[in-house]
């Protein structure tokens, strides 16, 4: 039996000695979407952090396909929130997708010909071919999310983590982003993706995780976007209840 | 001596022999190598916000110099090099453990090294012209690594510059997508693998390294500057790192070369002259940059003024032409009335057609060709349909969307205006009833 993409085994995170993420357990399977969901401050970016080993582990450990992210590198895209990006740096949107091939290229080697293919490739994906030659504050912010989701389909990974990618994103890119995520899932990648709309991830994922500083579930959408189990995540969170409860209704009768 | 004189002199010099040309020669060497090495190292430095870190650790090499000088008993550039070095990690250690282990941030951790260093050179430095005559009489000179004096370089201070300079250029070329990476993007960069806390560490090391070896050029307390005026310059004016890096090198390197003839004319003093020269490029580059700089947004300003004040003319123009006047000339008069202006202040704007394409202003008349025609129409047309839209998706009373229309007519290119029709359904009357003047199948972009 082959090691699944992503095994989280209690896992557990602290800031300045304070938990905000304790004793995670899960598996995600193969080919799976994941949506994590969860209220505000229930550390859902804290959680890719840790899987790409960005911060220290408290207890625990992640495994990518049965190793160490150290070892896995090359195998996982990961797709930060935006807002930490500087705009004004020097940079072509073809330049920011090609980096993405560093990881294969490793030290001292310059980016070649095959790159640039690949990069152009994944550039043309995501519609932004047009834009190749202009630096990256130029863009909407649709747009530059879309040049970090060709950064992250450059990398060739197996296993993609993105946070919040649909996060103040205008309906055409959302459009395309949704799209986009299919493509790689039926391309054999595996993706947990931290989403904020509780609306939207009964509809764009087939896994969903929630999560509360532990884990309050993971399985496949039907089973797990029940209101007995929203509520639980969303504890005391009551207009977010509503919505999931008005979600639920929807998903019901059969909007999907 | 006049001026065209000493610049004759100068230039001379360049291409003269003995001890007098031989040290201008190295003074430019020197400072052409200490801006282009600084140059090029200042462009990562910037983008990594490490400048204000560079002018601390420009002053923290003073006590450094002494101490090499009094552990070598005399002014032997190794010696002083590895203290200056020695000083420099020291206090990047230092720095770095006051932001670790108390809550006391960069900036107030900055100030303090800084203070605390300088001040320990200065008195090292004090202490050693008041000590006994075999370290005094070797130290004249030491105070040359304050103010920096390029008069004093020699052939082994600039074997070191060029040392320096090709150690530096070349592991910033074998390194560049790393640095690039690890500065912009650091999760990313940890996400394959890399350090990027190592980048940074290389970047103290080759910072430290330059500003060691540009000390004789430029003193501790103007080093700072080549490594930041050069490349914040560049940064103005170019979209690309590899040009900047090229640009900012460039313009260091010409600050240097200016300083020393500066200093050789008018005796300024080369420190000095190189900073306010590579300030002068600054500021040129801020008025005058066609993306960034004052002068080009303003003109840019002047510019749309220009064109809404134009299209104005032409929509008034349609408005009396709908009401049966003739468009191809129009009265100032009645164009004043239909304005609700004086038909003085309607004959400056009118003027202010000529050279637009669209007509001109002719024995009182404003005369539209077809040109000016069509553009009338088609700004008419976005302005009726912007109405229909306000007031059908936004919700807006009539009364209301004017104004808004007015504003926006001028912005909606041939493209947005086929949208408008389409989300629309191909209206033909606008809110106060008015028509909708059709459009062309070509549409003409503003």
């Amino acid at each position: 039996m082959t090691a699944p993409p992503i095994e989280i085994h209690d896992l557990t995170v602290s800031y300045d000695q304070k938990p905000v993420l304790w004793n995670i357990d899960v598996e995600i399977p193969e080919g799976a979407l994941v949506g994590i969901i969860g209220p505000n401050g229930a550390g859902k970016s804290t959680l890719l952090k840790a899987c790409m080993g960005l911060l220290d582990l408290s207890s625990g450990w992640v495994k990518i396909y049965g190793d160490p992210i150290e070892q896995q590198r090359k195998t996982v895209g990961y797709i930060p929130q935006r807002e930490e990006i500087d705009w004004d740096f020097p940079i072509t949107v073809r330049d920011l997708v090609l980096m993405g091939r560093y990881g294969h290229l490793g030290l001292l080697r310059r980016p070649g010909a095959e790159d640039r293919k690949i990069a152009d490739e994944a550039l043309e994906q995501v519609g932004m071919t047009a834009f190749a030659d202009r630096q990256i504050a130029n863009l909407s912010g649709g747009q530059q999310q879309r040049i970090f989701l060709a950064r992250a389909l450059a990398q060739e990974s197996r296993v993609y983590l993105m946070d919040e990618p649909f996060a103040g994103v205008d309906a055409t890119t959302e459009k395309t982003i949704v799209k986009l995520l299919e493509q790689m899932r039926s391309e054999n990648g595996t993706l947990l993706v931290v989403h904020h709309d509780l609306q939207t991830a009964s509809e764009y994922f087939d896994h969903l995780l929630l999560l509360n500083r532990r884990m309050v579930a993971f399985g496949p959408t039907e089973e797990v976007f029940t209101e007995e189990l929203l509520r639980k995540t969303y504890g005391g969170h009551l207009t977010v209840l509503s919505q999931a409860g008005e979600a639920i209704r929807q998903s019901k009768s059969g909007k999907k | 001596m006049s001026f065209a004189e000493l610049t004759g002199e100068f230039f001379l010099s360049l291409l003269g022999q003995g001890d007098a040309a031989q040290a201008t020669i190295n003074a430019i060497l020197g400072a052409c190598l200490a801006g282009l090495t600084c140059g090029a190292l200042g462009s990562f430095i910037i983008l990594r916000r490490m400048s204000l870190f560079a002018d601390m650790l420009g002053h923290a090499v003073l006590p450094g110099v002494a101490v090499g000088f009094i552990l070598a008993g005399s002014k032997s550039t190794p010696a002083l090099l590895l203290g200056s070095l020695a000083a420099g990690l020291l206090a990047a250690a230092l720095t770095r453990a006051i932001t670790s282990y108390s809550p006391i941030k960069d900036d107030a951790s900055l100030g303090i090294t800084l203070s605390l260093f300088y001040a320990i050179g200065i008195w090292l430095l004090s202490w050693i012209t008041r000590a006994g005559p075999e370290l005094s009489s070797q130290s004249s000179g030491l105070n040359h690594y304050l103010f920096g004096n390029p008069a004093i370089i020699q052939t082994v201070d600039l074997v070191f510059l060029v040392s320096a300079a090709v150690v530096v250029l070349a592991l910033l070329r074998l390194f560049f997508k790393e640095l690039t990476a690890s500065i912009f993007d650091p999760a990313f960069t940890v996400s394959i693998g890399l350090s990027p806390r190592i980048f940074d560490g290389l970047l103290l090391v080759l910072l430290t390294l330059v500003i060691v070896v540009s000390l004789k050029i430029l003193g501790v307390i103007l080093v700072a500057a080549l490594l930041v005026i050069p490349p914040a310059t560049a940064y103005l004016l170019t979209d690309r790192l590899g040009r900047m890096i090229a640009l900012s090198a460039f313009l260091g390197a010409l600050s240097g070369f200016g300083g020393v003839y500066l200093d050789f004319v008018f005796g300024i003093g080369v420190g000095p002259a190189i900073v306010c020269l590579a300030f002068l490029w600054l500021m040129t580059a801020f008025l005058a940059s066609p993306h960034h700089g004052v002068l080009g947004r303003y003109l840019l300003q002047k510019k749309l003024e220009l064109k809404t004040l134009r299209e104005n003319l032409l929509t008034s123009a349609w408005r009396i032409g709908e009401r049966g006047g003739e468009l191809t000339a129009i009265p100032i008069g009645e164009l004043a009335s239909e304005r609700g202006e004086e038909p003085s202040a309607t004959r400056v704007l009118a003027r202010r057609m000529n050279g637009s394409g669209w007509g001109r202003f002719e024995k009182d008349l404003l005369v539209l060709n077809s040109a000016g025609q069509e553009r009338a129409c088609a700004l008419m047309r976005g302005h009726r349909l912007w109405e229909i839209f306000l007031q059908r998706e936004a919700s807006l009373a009539p009364d209301h969307v004017h104004a808004g229309a007015e504003e926006i007519e001028h912005f909606l290119d041939s493209e947005t205006l086929l949208e408008l029709e389409a989300l629309l359904d191909n209206p033909e009357t606008d809110p106060h009833g008015k028509t909708i003047p059709p459009g062309h199948s070509k549409g003409r972009t503003p």
